[in-house]
């Protein structure tokens, strides 16, 4: 229900983001224009449909660029040297993304190690491995890849970017809809309490990484097909620009709260904003200001809005309280913020 | 103070302490108007607090939890741990918590964290203490000390607010009682005999216990079994309990009543001995079998191992229950949302759940409504061997009645329930037969009514009864 209005709210930001630039830049609204920004960013919605999941169990995965660049080589390699179809190679992608998740589970969870740090370590050690494979060099695959990639004849969609959704709406189904799902929400609400209750929190995270290794790995494909090479040095950085989508997007870097819609738009929002600034002629380094700024000033907004939600509910049930008798509901401690005050301290509340 | 929980006790006296600002205010501290915007106002004004919800710092030792915000100086501003560790020895002593004031805070118990919190209030100079709800943790004895310390203040010309839900509390210390109501004086400044009436009747309760215990089935089926098992804190615990019988389990805090019954849920791993769930063994550590098997536990700390806080009450009852799943997706983990819903529903209406719809957050209940969706939880995934650990804590008379009564319904219909409780008031009106724990062994289990308040609390310290 909350999370509906929050993705309309996206929504509506990208509508009108896109229609601002549109205003300023001629050309910027034509279909293949918008078209051509959107199959760009297929990667980069897989890669941040998987992430928003580890957010959600209250982890992280900076390895997700490291793990598609390996993929994206794997794929290359297999191509050329077994002189497989695209479609077979791919799968090698996708079982090194995995492992790689599966690797970032383990030890998380086995070890009780920050995922910070294991994804940190996984990041150089990916990465590492794409260089080894390839004696860093790119090699370029040719034009049988980029069938994925090239706009459909008629909608000007590429293949990859249709992928992209369903992968999207597969992931939001799975978060809302079964029992996998809201056992992940619970766990990055509260693990002890999960686990009190008879669920396997180990075997949940291993599930979760796994899972965004998988889709970094599937990223890795779409990135080969778009730029039909297989590139160590791919997608550097992808994890943040994939972070800060699924930020804006809504979901909580402390876990529990998150939709993998919301770090769709969240990823539109920012490819509209990047293309556009480029298409009124600003710089590299203005670009890179105004995103950051923009990052910000979403997450502080969604704050601002999440506060004034709580207290309107606590209104609402305090009146509601006020009609029944001995037991009545009031919301004691928990949504009032302690006034600022360096000793007061309410250890209910998680900050954010 | 006393009042039904959710009548505002605790927000009214986090107002008077500066911890949440009111909306609107005219307060008179003597004859000085006193504004307490922030805590730190407040205490320079001389009122100090004692919230009911623990606000130690896990990872700091118990002497700098005591002195945080003055911490003596010594040279070129160092700490002077030499003053401040003779400085907490003697407000540890005060309070009679035999600990060392160098050990980390995180490694005491709920209760020995209680006493550091009211150690640290006692040390400073104030006009007005308020303590919330301080003795629902407490062990009896250091309940007396507490009330010593109290009157001690009393002497001294210090006031003390008082909030409890504890009748022997007002009797033991309180010169007058004022009673709270729906967020409004139902009774100011009374003698204490008025104002306990006024809480029956504020309450809607005749008799705050409830109806008297329930016929007892004798010797059913044994539901569970605990065969030597040893572990952290007990040793060689044997106690059975059969199909409609609620057992009880006294002791001091500290005893090992919790740890005994988070190594039979499966929680904690055991050293040794056996648990058997209508008969058939469970391993040790494996809480998802406890669950599998029709067990369900309620644990002391509700707030941080029993709820998701942030999450709705649904998404809190349905968490341990597979029966939700449906349709020929089940095996994937699809969930039927509206048969959910409406289980989800039931369950509450069941428990009285007072709550707007169930999508709000669990969070915004108070606590006695807290408990209840714990409980719920259980009763909605069908557990019928049910473990709890001080289950009325922080719950007013109201809704531990209500919890009472829930019990007694489960094992009417062939469930088993195993209590532990500091309270021994509640464990005897719940329980059939009690046993008492006293430095992790078990005394001889005995019927309720072979048992008295003085009886269970003499075998709790090890005397004979």
């Amino acid at each position: 229900m909350k999370t509906r209005v929050q993705n309309l709210s996206l929504a509506v930001v990208l509508v009108l983001l896109t229609l601002a630039f549109g205003a300023l830049a001629p050309g910027f609204l034509r279909p293949s224009a918008l078209a051509s920004m959107a199959n760009q960013v297929a990667p980069l919605i897989v890669a941040s449909a998987g992430l928003t999941l580890v957010l959600i169990v209250g982890g992280i995965d900076l390895s997700v660029g490291s793990v598609l660049a390996l993929a994206s080589v794997l794929t290359g390699l297999a191509m050329v040297q077994l002189e497989l179809p695209f479609g077979v190679s791919c799968l090698f992608g996708l079982l090194a993304g995995s492992l790689c998740g599966v690797i970032n589970g383990a030890v998380t969870a086995r070890a009780r190690v920050p995922s910070f740090i294991v994804t940190l370590g996984m990041l150089e050690i990916a990465r590492g491995l794409a260089y080894l494979v390839t004696s860093s060099q790119t090699q370029y695959l040719g034009g049988r890849v980029g069938t994925l990639a090239r706009p459909l004849p008629g909608l000007g969609l590429s293949p990859s970017l249709l992928l992209a959704v369903a992968v999207v709406l597969g992931c939001q189904t799975l978060l809302s809809r079964t029992v996998f799902g809201r056992q992940l929400v619970a766990l990055g609400t509260n693990e002890g309490a999960l686990e009190l209750v008879g669920v396997n929190t180990r075997r949940l995270k291993v599930w979760t990484f796994t899972l965004c290794g998988a889709l970094a790995g599937l990223a890795g494909a779409l990135h080969t097909a778009y730029l039909e090479t297989a590139d160590p040095n791919a997608a550097v950085g992808l994890e943040l620009s994939a972070i800060a989508a699924v930020v804006i997007g809504g979901t909580s870097l402390m876990g529990g709260r998150g939709s993998v819609v919301g770090s769709f738009l969240g990823v539109l929002i920012i490819a509209v904003l990047q293309s556009g600034l480029a298409q009124l002629g600003a710089n590299e380094p203005v670009k890179r200001v105004t995103t950051g700024a923009v990052i910000v000033a979403a997450v502080v907004l969604d704050q601002m809005r999440q506060r004034r939600a709580s207290r309107r509910d606590a209104e609402r049930s305090s009146s509601a309280a006020s009609a029944s008798i001995s037991s009545a509901e009031e919301p004691e401690e928990a949504l009032q913020e302690p006034p600022g005050g360096e000793d007061s301290q309410d250890p209910g509340r998680k900050l954010e | 103070m006393l009042g039904a929980n959710g009548a505002g006790k605790s927000t009214l006296a986090k107002v008077l302490a500066g911890v949440v600002r009111a909306d609107a205010a005219e307060i008179r501290l003597g004859d000085e108007l006193y504004v307490a915007d922030t805590r730190t106002a407040a205490r320079s004004a001389g009122v100090e607090i004692v919230l009911q919800e623990l606000t130690i710092f896990d990872t700091l030792t118990v002497a700098e939890n005591l002195f945080l915000d003055e911490l003596p100086r010594g040279a070129f501003g160092w700490v002077d741990r030499r003053s401040l560790l003779e400085r907490s020895q003697r407000a540890l002593d005060r309070v009679g918590l035999g600990i060392s004031p160098s050990v980390t805070a995180g490694q005491l118990g709920v209760a020995e964290k209680q006493l550091v919190e009211i150690a640290a209030a006692l040390e400073r100079d104030c006009r007005l203490l308020i303590l919330d709800e301080p003795t629902a943790t407490l062990p009896a004895d250091a309940v007396d000390r507490l009330f010593r310390q109290v009157r001690r203040l009393r002497r001294r010309g210090v006031s003390v607010l008082l909030i409890t839900h504890r009748l022997e509390d007002v009797h033991a210390v309180a010169d007058r009682v004022t009673v709270l109501r729906d967020g409004c004086v139902a009774a100011r400044g009374v003698a204490v005999e008025e104002g306990l009436q006024t809480l029956e009747r504020a309450l809607g309760l005749e008799t705050p216990e409830g109806p008297p215990v329930t016929s007892r089935r004798e010797s059913g089926a044994s539901a569970l079994r605990v065969e030597r098992l040893t572990g952290n804190g007990f040793v060689d615990i044997d106690l059975e309990v059969a199909h409609g019988q609620i057992l009880g389990l006294g002791g001091l805090v500290g005893s090992g009543r919790t740890q005994l019954l988070r190594a039979i849920y499966g929680a904690d791993d055991r050293r040794g001995g056996r648990v058997l769930l209508k008969g058939s063994e469970l391993s040790a550590g494996d809480v998802a079998a406890s669950v599998a098997h029709g067990m369900g536990f309620v644990p002391e700390e509700r707030q941080s191992q029993g709820l998701f806080l942030d999450l709705s009450i649904e998404d809190n009852l349905s968490a341990s229950c597979p029966a939700v799943r449906a349709g020929w997706l089940a095996h994937l983990g699809w969930i039927d949302r509206q048969k959910t819903r409406l289980r989800c529903a039931s369950t509450a209406q069941t428990v009285s759940l007072v709550h707007r719809d169930l999508d709000q957050t669990v969070r915004e209940l108070s606590g006695g409504n807290q408990q209840k969706v714990v409980l719920a939880r259980w009763l909605l995934a069908g557990a019928s061997v049910l473990l709890l650990d001080e289950p009325s804590r922080g719950v007013d008379l109201g809704a531990r009645a209500a919890v009472h009564a829930l019990l007694r319904q489960r094992v009417r219909e062939g469930g088993a329930v195993l209590v532990a409780s500091s309270d021994s008031d509640e464990l005897l009106a719940l329980c059939d037969t009690i046993g008492v724990l006293v430095e992790g062994r078990l005394t001889e289990l005995r019927p309720a009514s072979d048992w008295s308040q003085a009886s269970l609390l003499a075998a709790a310290l090890g005397r004979a009864a």
